[in-house]
């Protein structure tokens, strides 16, 4: 029995070591090189890092970065991982610090968790600080007599609570969002919107209006948003009249799993429904950019411009992040010509482009949790 | 550099492996010492020099002591030795404590707070100290010979299986091992098993323990009920067991590959029915290592100053016992971490062993042992519980709430949602595990080999060794590939 106990002993030393040295061995003889950008994580994969004797202490930790990301199989083995024994074997979500899973198949961009539960707060000085922000942007535009308008699409945290985790809570006092929306509705010269309630109305009506795998609005929580930034700029151009639900063809399409499943790389296993709503005799066309410099760090378009050529109409300019790909349809129709301008983050008023477009009126969309950016602080 | 880490299992381990059986035998201090210096750095490639200086140091005192007969010469230089082995500690742990204890108490007077630069902690430091401590006085109380050869004392002091976590080994545990060891496949095999053992302790239970212990922990008082802040007590009591059991695990395991046999650390510690038998079975290496060079020269000391019989009413032989105790804990606790959660959960675990030692493990031994279980786990989880707060104010509220003082409604369905079937494994096997169940299973099995004829004990050991090789590589296939899912770093939005 000596004999045998000593093979098996063997055996599982060389497995052992093989098992080890197969990955070892891949770092001498790239067997496997993956490519440098991770598709589905949406970033560049870390690069082997400079040693310098100077600075060596974050040497170790950018060596290590890049190791783990060079991983061989890497993303295929995340992808088994994510799909088969998460979510497949054990019913949960596969990376918990960035997606949670909500009841009757939601989903919740856990990075939004401690703003919506107010655990992340900012003080009075901050929030004086975001709404100046906006009142300079507002003054700027109304010095140069062009309509300003702003909306701030709420997360959906706030929309679909009844779909949240049930540990999911709410400190009492508020939220961070909570004290900006309530001080910006003090400061009168920023023409706010509030389309949480308009939101809730069609929701109410049995409407989706966010999507359950996306942390983004749906085209019917757009086309809402949108009526009620209508309602307000119709009064300063009655010319503007808007879109009715009469004007569209509408289709419920089952669709892959939205941003929230491809940050976990489980499209094949989840779906979503989407809302296709098309313009009836669309008359809008693209037009032709004007190539302004993309915004620093972001790979998106900067600039999208649609015409419809109809001159009695105002020049429209939004200024916005991802919210406004759901809008634009029903913008595009409305107005002479309309340029969008992408700019997450900053929000600038974007002075170059106004003095080129010389718009009639300006909208500026931020997602509500992105209302700290205007003061550095990152969502 | 971590055990749980792919660095360290993919490159670091095979590459240090190969090239030490490759080396000559002369040679194979030196790669373990580099090898050990390399993994120290990769916490700070800047605090390896501290590392560096106190094996240079306490090879320095070792020389010294054992170059004098004179009993007052070799003290100053065994108490100059810790002084300098402890320097560092209390300063990168302890600074930021003092000054902000301070400055409460001088705040109180009007006076500024005090502000001094942070310290990164140098990752070890508690545990190497200590360790180098165990050598001077090994050396100091003759127990072994200074190491004249500062490759072999460097090794003890930062041989990287304990160099992070220990366990705190003693120096004449390790110093013939240091000169010659046995090497063979069996050693291997074995030390492989416990490194896996421990590697899927961490990975696959503590850490799915440690997601919902955080989250529970992390909840305010005013959204913690009942049951969840029982689950948030549970819970960690499981994961604190297992990450350092499973850490201590890996490193016995890798100390045998490399052909050391370390110290035992844990010995079914949550199997204890007194406080003073968890602290025979919880964190052997440094109970003892506080039992040695604390307890009983605080406790000699202080037997040595009291001449009456009693005090007070109070026999002597209880007063040195609470003296050595109370100190002793309060050191433990401190040393845990520099944080008053630290310093009260030590003085709780002395007040505690003090209690018993006055009547209460008399009372406890004529009870059922059910209850004297239950007495123990009882005390234990709401310990950790201090233990785990990030204030003493929140442990308060936390230990409120578990009895009864919370105000967020009981919601059992919050307490559903952390149980997914993940949870439910984990916790089902870290509770059996925390017995001494398996180890009893494995026993019977192996004894009951001897019950069959030749052929079926011949086919049942193919079949034990076969399942113990896969259930291996499938725990080191699986902790991958969790290990590897902390490596997933995706973004909502484009990052190039």
């Amino acid at each position: 029995m000596r004999r045998t106990l000593y093979i098996y002993s063997v055996l599982l030393s060389v497995l052992f070591f093989c098992l080890m040295t197969f990955v070892f061995m891949n770092n001498i003889f790239h067997f496997f090189t993956p490519k440098e950008i991770s598709l589905y994580e949406n970033r560049y994969l870390a690069r082997k890092p400079f040693w310098n004797l100077g600075c060596a202490d974050p040497y170790p930790r950018a060596f290590e970065n890049f190791y783990n990301d060079h991983f061989p199989y890497r993303i295929n083995l995340n992808d088994f991982n994510a799909g088969v024994i998460n979510y497949r074997i054990l019913h949960k979500s596969p990376y918990p610090n960035k997606v949670a899973f909500g009841k009757d198949n939601w989903m919740f961009f856990e990075i939004e968790r401690p703003l919506y539960q107010g655990d992340f707060m900012i003080d009075r000085n901050q929030v004086i600080d975001v709404v100046a922000k906006l009142h300079q942007r507002a003054e700027y535009f109304r010095k140069r007599g062009i309509k300003f308008y702003f909306i701030s699409p709420p997360c959906k945290q706030e929309l679909y609570p009844e779909f949240l985790p049930s540990r999911f809570y709410r400190c009492p006092g508020g939220t961070a969002t909570d004290k900006i929306i309530a001080r910006l509705k003090q400061d009168t010269s920023i023409p706010y919107i509030d389309i949480k309630q308009p939101l809730l109305d069609a929701k109410k009506r049995g409407l989706p209006v966010y999507y359950k795998t996306d942390t983004h609005w749906n085209s019917w929580g757009a086309y809402f948003g949108y009526l009620e930034v209508m309602k307000q700029m119709n009064k300063d151009f009655p010319s503007l009249k808007p879109l009715a639900e009469s004007d569209f063809t509408i289709s419920y399409p089952v669709i892959k799993g939205k941003n929230l499943v491809e940050v976990m790389n489980l499209t094949n296993y989840i779906s979503d429904e989407d809302v296709i709503i098309s313009v009836k005799n669309s008359k809008t066309r693209t037009g032709k950019l004007h190539n302004y410099p993309k915004h620093p760090g972001s790979n998106f378009p900067g600039e999208y411009v649609r015409y419809t050529g109809d001159t009695t109409r105002p020049k429209l300019m939004v200024i916005s992040d991802s919210f406004v790909y759901g809008i634009m349809p029903f913008f595009d129709e409305g107005t002479n010509r309309t340029v969008y301008i992408y700019d997450t983050g900053t929000y600038g008023v974007n002075e170059n482009i106004v003095d080129d477009v010389k718009p009639d009126m300006v909208l500026m969309i931020i997602y509500e949790p992105h209302l700290v950016n205007l003061i550095g602080i990152p969502n | 550099m971590l055990f749980n880490s792919l660095i360290f299992i993919y490159l670091f381990l095979p590459l240090s492996l190969l090239v030490y059986y490759l080396a000559d035998g002369r040679y194979k201090n030196l790669i373990l010492l580099l090898s050990g210096f390399i993994f120290f750095a990769w916490g700070g490639i800047s605090y390896s020099f501290l590392l560096i200086a106190s094996t240079l140091i306490n090879y320095a005192a070792g020389l010294l002591m054992a170059g004098t007969a004179d009993k007052r010469k070799r003290k100053i230089i065994l108490v100059s030795g810790i002084l300098l082995n402890l320097f560092p500690l209390i300063l990168f742990k302890y600074t930021g404590f003092f000054t902000d204890t301070l400055s409460v108490i001088t705040s109180v007077f009007g006076v500024k707070p005090l502000t001094v630069a942070q310290f990164i902690l140098p990752l070890g430091i508690s545990f190497y100290s200590f360790k180098a401590i165990t050598y001077l006085m090994s050396v100091h109380r003759d127990e072994c010979p200074a190491e004249k050869n500062y490759i072999d004392l460097a090794l003890f002091i930062s041989i990287f299986p304990q160099v992070i976590a220990g366990p705190i080994d003693r120096y004449r545990n390790l110093a013939p091992q240091l000169k010659s060891r046995n090497y063979s496949f069996e050693m291997m095999a074995s030390g492989i098993r416990r490194f896996a053992l421990g590697l899927g302790k961490k990975v696959l239970i503590a850490n799915t323990l440690g997601m919902a212990a955080d989250e529970i922990f992390a909840r305010s008082s005013a959204n913690l009920s009942l049951p969840v802040a029982w689950l948030g007590a549970l819970t960690y009591t499981l994961q604190i067991y297992y990450d350092f059991s499973g850490y201590t695990d890996m490193a016995i395991g890798l100390g045998r590959m490399f052909g050391f046999t370390f110290i035992e650390n844990f010995n079914f510690p949550y199997q204890s029915k007194t406080v003073k038998e968890f602290w025979q079975r919880w964190h052997m290496s440094l109970s003892n290592w506080l039992r040695d060079y604390l307890y009983l020269p605080l406790a000699y000391s202080t037997s040595r100053k009291l001449k009456a019989y009693s005090y007070f009413g109070i026999r002597a032989d209880y007063i040195i016992y609470i003296v050595a105790t109370a100190v002793t804990f309060i050191v433990c606790g401190f040393w845990h971490g520099a944080a008053w959660t630290f310093i009260i959960w030590g003085m709780l675990h002395g007040l505690f062993l003090i209690i018993e030692q006055l009547g209460l493990r008399k009372f406890l031994k004529h009870r059922i042992a059910l209850l004297q279980h239950a007495y123990l786990l009882f005390f234990i989880v709401v310990s950790w519980v201090v233990f785990r707060s990030s204030s003493l104010d929140s442990a308060v509220h936390y230990i409120g709430i578990m009895f009864g003082l919370g105000t967020a409604p009981a919601r059992m369905d919050i307490v559903l949602e952390f149980l997914n079937p993940g949870f439910i494994a984990a916790f089902v096997i870290a509770v059996a595990g925390s017995t001494s169940l398996f180890q009893n299973l494995l026993t019977l099995s192996v004894r009951s080999r001897d019950l069959k004829t030749k052929a079926v004990r011949a086919l049942s050991v193919h079949f034990f060794e076969i399942s113990i090789i896969l259930s291996i590589l499938f725990v080191l296939a699986i902790s991958t590939l969790f290990i590897l899912a902390g490596t997933n770093n995706s973004f909502i939005y484009f990052q190039f």
